[in-house]
């Protein structure tokens, strides 16, 4: 099985300092364990102002890609099991957001804001010169690109939430003593993130069974390696030990995007194809009633789907193929490719008309 | 009069601050760059830290501060992007949270387990939610024609992410190209009508210079202009707008901080959306104080001593004067054995000093 390690930007060199190294970081879980990687991808960086956003670009490179969005803490290893069952002649590219898996972090003493991401996905879509983007997204991302789709209705094809309907409410004086503890904290991660010493480093059994703990048993055991290979590093002081490497300041995500009633607004306000899959052993992650106040708005739109479908939190990659369906149908009819096929048939009827 | 930028009347700012000492200028690191600060007055005991309103610098303060109590310093500050302080760097947008981080970080600076806020504008409405998470860190708070963070309504509040982010990449992308090529100059009196018109009349023609001294550099093109320096991306701020429920929410935790509120006569920047917040202060807090001076929104620089004749009472009340020395006699006329009078431990070398570290 090839793969290639390729750069990818619209401008020809990244200008990205810092080479891969591939004895210390790795792209997918077969650089640790020696197998494939579940399909073939190119490993790509795009440059941002503060260094670059590594992705992996699977499927014909000449055609707009899919962007995939992984959830908080998580990177793009997390739609292993997802992209072999999409349509080969779709092109899907799943990043790692700032501060997650192989993209850079933000600069010392920069907060993350997930309004932020709003301003990334701009970033990669001025990038490659798309005019519209396709998401799809799990989790935090898909809060994100339901938050999107609502301030730049003009600029997206589709968007697949995964799991994640709307921004999550919480009582108010909960979300305050959250903001207290967290400006402190996040202060002093940004400190440790500056002195040199090596964080605590695990053997890589440990370190999958860490990962199975911090998603709450959401990832089954054997696939947490997926998510684990692109947020960790080997270390430098035990030759058998690896540690966790993504920026530990984004434990304190600044999630503030607005009230309830700005959500409301927000479902208003998305036009374009939506479809949103609902895992049965998922939480709300808040009062059902907000949920259930976005979700009826949702649903009167006719472009809006709605699959509820069995799993956990992370079903994507769990059991992919009970979601791929509803997904590659989705893709196929509002994607990158049906969205250009409709934009030039729009063109040829004006110019006919003329 | 327009003619001549600041330093004229820095000069004569200064002449007014002689009976102490000089302002001293500060710079406390932060891991992006540097805040650069003015501490006016008496450097022996913790000052109150001032803080701007956006897109202006420390030079807002300059015709209060020769008002205030003279036995207690200010610790007037440029926020990042303004005045002379560092930029965010490439790519970073400036969000609430980054200024609320340099609180906190001049606080560890310093070592000050309480800190005393003055504040207007847009700092204001930061002053309040560090009031709200933050009770207890803080000992004062003085807030010029602010109550409370603001609402906008939703369809509004889409519209403002949307024009913040598209504005905020045109303006990033000017900020790289500005190591290559100067942002456009003006002449010294188009800049002071840029200010005033964009202040909506706020700071008056005849003291804009406060402002714009530190806001602007000379232009190395042309001799007699000069461009703005300051932050460009700064006006894409990302402001922490609260829903009506939610700033009640946060009223109710500031409720034994004294919190003095001057409110301009001629502006609206308190309105009926601040009444519910300002009845729970009224309830909660009993150091709360409202009081309406003639102004504009920038009532502390055009009506500097209508603002010291309510201000001045409440930091004497709230952070008196220390008694510093046994006798209010002069220093001269005492016994000499009183003036060399000195603790011993201080002089002792066997006496173990323990530095006070803030523990943020």
């Amino acid at each position: 099985m090839e793969f290639e390690f390729k750069e990818h930007s619209s401008e020809g060199t990244d200008g990205s300092s810092e080479e891969l190294n591939l004895n210390q970081r790795f792209r997918h879980a077969g650089d640790l364990t020696g197998e494939p990687p579940t399909r073939v991808f190119s490993e790509i960086r795009i440059k941002v102002p503060w260094g670059h956003i590594a992705g992996k670009w699977y499927g014909p490179q000449n055609v707009q890609p899919i962007l995939g969005m992984h959830g908080w803490q998580d990177n793009a290893g997390t739609f292993d099991m997802l992209v072999p069952l999409l349509s080969p002649d779709v092109a899907f590219l799943s990043i790692d957001l700032p501060g997650h898996g192989l993209s850079s972090r933000l600069p010392d003493g920069c907060y993350y804001n997930s309004v932020d991401n709003l301003y990334v996905i701009r970033l990669i879509m001025k990038q490659y010169k798309w005019e519209k983007v396709s998401l799809v997204a799990h989790s935090m991302s898909s809060i994100i690109a339901f938050v999107f789709a609502a301030v730049f209705p003009d600029k997206v094809d589709m968007i697949v939430c995964i799991d994640s309907l709307k921004p999550h409410q919480r009582p108010y004086p909960a979300v305050i003593r959250t903001m207290e503890t967290r400006l402190d904290e996040f202060l002093r991660e940004d400190e440790r993130n500056r002195s040199k010493t090596e964080p605590p480093s695990y053997t890589y059994d440990e370190l999958l069974e860490r990962v199975y703990l911090a998603t709450f048993h959401s990832v089954n055991k054997d696939l947490c390696k997926h998510i684990l290979a692109r947020n960790i590093q080997k270390s430098g002081k035990y030759p058998d030990k690896f540690f966790f490497c993504r920026d530990r300041r984004l434990k304190f995500y600044n999630y503030a995007i607005g009230s309830q009633e700005l959500c409301v607004e927000m479902a208003h306000r998305i036009t374009c194809p939506h479809l949103f899959i609902k895992a049965s052993q998922s939480t709300y992650f808040e009062d059902k009633k907000n949920y259930d106040e976005v979700l009826e708005v949702l649903l009167k739109k006719s472009n809006f789907e709605y699959v509820a479908a069995n799993g956990t939190h992370h079903l994507h990659l769990n059991n992919p193929e009970d979601i791929i369906g509803p997904i590659n149908s989705f893709i196929q009819r509002f994607g990158p490719a049906a969205s250009a096929a409709a934009r030039q048939k729009a063109k040829e009827a004006a110019e006919s008309k003329l | 009069m327009t003619a001549v930028p600041a330093a004229g009347q820095q000069i004569e700012l200064n002449e007014q601050l002689q009976q102490h000492e000089l302002p001293m200028d500060v710079r406390i690191n932060m891991p992006w760059g540097y805040v650069v600060g003015r501490w006016y007055g008496n450097r022996q005991v913790r000052p109150i830290l001032a803080l701007h309103g956006w897109l202006d610098n420390l030079g807002t303060w300059n015709e209060l501060l020769p008002l205030l109590p003279k036995h207690l310093g200010v610790l007037c500050i440029d926020l990042p992007g303004h005045g002379f302080s560092s930029k965010l760097p490439e790519g970073i947008a400036y969000h609430f949270v980054d200024y609320l981080c340099v609180i906190l970080r001049i606080m560890e600076e310093y070592g000050w387990q309480k800190v005393s806020l003055m504040a207007h504008s847009m700092s204001a409405m930061l002053c309040f939610i560090f009031a709200s998470l933050y009770p207890h860190r803080l000992d004062m708070l003085i807030s010029i024609d602010i109550v409370k963070t603001r609402y906008r309504k939703p369809p509004s509040q889409i519209d403002y992410l949307r024009t913040n982010i598209e504005r905020y990449m045109v303006e990033d992308e000017r900020f790289a190209n500005a190591k290559r090529e100067e942002p456009p100059a003006y002449t010294w009196q188009e800049l002071e009508y840029v200010l005033h018109k964009g202040s909506a009349g706020s700071v008056p023609l005849e003291n804009c210079h406060h402002i714009l001294h530190r806001n602007v550099a000379k232009s190395t093109k042309y001799p007699d202009k000069y461009y703005f320096s300051r932050d460009g991306r700064c006006k894409y701020y990302f402001e922490f707008h609260t829903s009506p429920p939610f700033a009640a929410e946060l009223a109710r935790t500031i409720r034994n901080v004294p919190y003095c509120v001057i409110k301009g006569s001629e502006s609206n920047f308190i309105d009926g959306e601040s009444q519910e917040v300002i009845d729970i202060l009224r309830s909660n807090n009993p150091h709360f104080e409202l009081h309406e001076v003639h102004g504009t929104h920038h009532v502390h620089l055009n009506n500097a001593k209508g603002v010291a004749e309510i201000i001045n009472p409440f930091i004497m009340h709230h952070r008196p004067p220390h008694l510093e020395t046994w006798t209010v006699d002069e220093q001269e006329e005492l016994p000499e054995v009183v003036q060399k009078f000195a603790l011993a431990v201080d002089e002792a070398e066997n006496v173990k000093r323990r530095k006070r570290k803030s523990n943020l």
